[in-house]
């Protein structure tokens, strides 16, 4: 399992599941981006953030965003 | 007048003098001082108005992340409207505010073009404050589940990591990009390995300092070393999930 936060880490995330859809190995991975603030989802597109990782919170005000 | 930016409450800085507010006293006395006092900070506007407000603390404004820009541009635009109005600020005679404003504020165009496209309306605000259900997308913790995870103290992605080690988990890496620490440290079962700190050392005035740089040296040296170092060897024996 793969934890990240912060919009600083979303091409990393997004590089990492690329990575491992390459190796074959991306079924055996699970990666969670969390998302605490919603600069984080206006500064990327939420689609294919959201297509590589399953979104995480701990925030009631951040569900309505994501 | 006095700017008062933060990136929480308890630690909001000045902008004229960059001194740390860390108690709700400190906080009183600058706003008993005759002057206006704005806080600027990355948090919800609303958010930090309900807290000054359990305070019983009064600004003359609170500029959150609703306005829709950094809160360095948010500081700049304070600081000439004030300086234009009044031909000057008090208070911000020395140098502190100009080297803390250009060392913090990195160049973030795209976020210049929400400006005033994303304020919270009030129907946002109602569907926040209704309690959320689980569904088919969304799956809720209780909180309690969540404070049973993490270890007494627990904090943050390193927390979690923490809370995450059992006795028969083969060890795992806690990336992070802190810059002061050392590069790569072990903590029983985990290991951190700190990233860009080649990076830090030509940009020494703080996180933010080399933002850019930093985040693209992340982006592409950290998945490969993941995936190489740490994720394809546990893959392999069939543990990786």
């Amino acid at each position: 399992m793969i934890l990240a936060e912060e919009w600083h880490t979303v091409d990393a995330a997004l590089h990492i599941d690329w990575l491992l859809r390459r190796a074959g190995v991306r079924p055996q991975v699970t990666i969670l981006w969390h998302a605490n603030h919603t600069f984080c989802l206006r500064s990327y597109p939420v689609g294919p953030l959201g297509r590589s990782c399953h979104h995480h919170t701990v925030s009631r005000h951040m569900i309505v965003p994501l | 007048m006095r700017f008062v930016a933060n990136g929480s409450l308890p630690t909001a800085t000045t902008g004229s003098s960059a001194t740390a507010v860390r108690t709700i006293e400190e906080v009183r006395r600058l706003v008993a001082e005759p002057e206006r006092v704005v806080l600027v900070t990355t948090k919800e506007g609303e958010f930090a108005r309900q807290i000054l407000d359990h305070w019983g603390v009064r600004l003359a404004d609170i500029q959150g992340k609703e306005a829709g820009i950094h809160k360095c541009e948010n500081l700049r635009a304070l600081i000439a409207d004030y300086t234009a109005a009044h031909g000057g600020v008090r208070g911000c005679g020395s140098s502190r505010p100009a080297r803390h404003l250009q060392t913090r504020h990195h160049p973030m165009p795209i976020w210049r073009t929400w400006r005033c496209s994303w304020r919270l309306g009030a129907t946002t605000r109602r569907r926040c404050a209704r309690p959320v259900r689980s569904d088919g997308r969304i799956r809720l913790l209780e909180l309690d589940q969540f404070r049973e995870a993490l270890p007494h103290g627990a904090k943050g992605i390193t927390g979690l990591a923490q809370a995450s080690l059992r006795p028969a988990m083969k060890p795992i890496c806690g990336l992070l990009a802190i810059l002061t620490l050392p590069g790569h440290e072990t903590q029983e079962q985990l290991h951190l390995h700190r990233w860009c700190q080649w990076i830090s050392r030509y940009h020494p005035a703080g996180v933010y300092d080399g933002e850019e740089g930093k985040r693209s040296d992340y982006m592409a040296s950290l998945p490969p070393f993941l995936l190489q170092e740490a994720l394809l060897s546990h893959l392999d024996e069939g543990d990786g999930r």
